[in-house]
């Protein structure tokens, strides 16, 4: 089942996000930059890859993107998809510290450009084996 | 040669398309569980994220202040320490969700619908 797959990379990162939370250390604002820097380039190359292969949509096992994908183009639909993350980063931080500071933000920006980083990981795998399969 | 009925090819054909609809079946299903489990596991974590408001709702009481009415001090004090560190496990269930339901962009190998 694909669902421990994303449970054996989602786990450790919900696990980094709350143990952040427990114990608040302090973030210097250069690496909050950074974070936010290393989201946005794994968020472009998940999509990027993701909708170069727009014929395996059907493969798909994020929930929204599919559904943003066929109402809107590949061209909005990111950028739709990119907005929904901010606000759940920022729904996110603000049911843990009620109310909304940038390091904590950041530090969710790394763990969903991570998150992203492996979607990349796995499309690149699965296109290769689903290229391979039909030779 | 014979023209006509062959038992044998069309026990085949059978047998494809039987595997065939077993594998659409599993991976419908395979679908509707996938989503289940992430959309329990979401409200799971707000559950346990809400624990303490909803007991101190329920309760009347606030486990933040010592005066707690007729409830034994030590039951309050374990409460106390207990339900804040349960948001932190639910906050982290939530999270997980999200990651799988939202935020992930990943294809399955399988079609998965």
């Amino acid at each position: 089942m694909s669902l421990l797959t994303e449970l054996r990379t989602a786990i450790p990162l919900a696990c980094f996000i709350s143990v952040y939370f427990y114990f608040k250390p302090d973030v210097p604002t250069d690496f909050s930059f950074f974070f936010f820097v290393m989201w946005l380039c794994f968020f472009t190359l998940d999509a990027k890859i993701t909708i170069m292969n727009s014929n395996l949509m059907h493969h798909e096992k994020n929930l929204v993107f599919p559904a943003l994908f066929y109402k809107f183009g590949k061209k909005l639909s990111p950028v739709l998809h990119f907005a929904i993350e901010i606000i759940i980063m920022m729904l996110i931080v603000s049911l843990f510290e009620g109310r909304l500071v940038l390091a904590s933000i950041s530090i969710m920006a790394l763990v969903f450009g991570l998150a992203h980083l492996d979607g990349y990981l796995s499309n690149l795998k699965t296109i290769t084996k689903i290229a391979k399969r039909k030779m | 040669m014979a023209y006509g009925y062959d038992p044998e090819s069309t026990l085949n054909l059978l047998c494809c398309l039987i595997v065939m609809l077993n594998q659409a079946a599993l991976d419908h299903e395979d679908k509707q569980k996938y989503i289940n489990i992430v959309v329990a596991a979401g409200i799971a974590g707000a559950i346990i994220f809400l624990a303490q408001d909803v007991m101190e709702w329920m309760l009347g009481i606030s486990l933040e202040s010592p005066d707690v009415g007729n409830i034994p001090p030590a039951i309050t004090s374990l409460l106390g320490k207990i339900l804040p560190f349960l948001r932190f496990i639910g906050g982290g269930m939530i999270v997980v969700a999200v990651i799988i339901a939202v935020s992930k962009l990943s294809l399955a190998a399988r079609p998965v619908r």
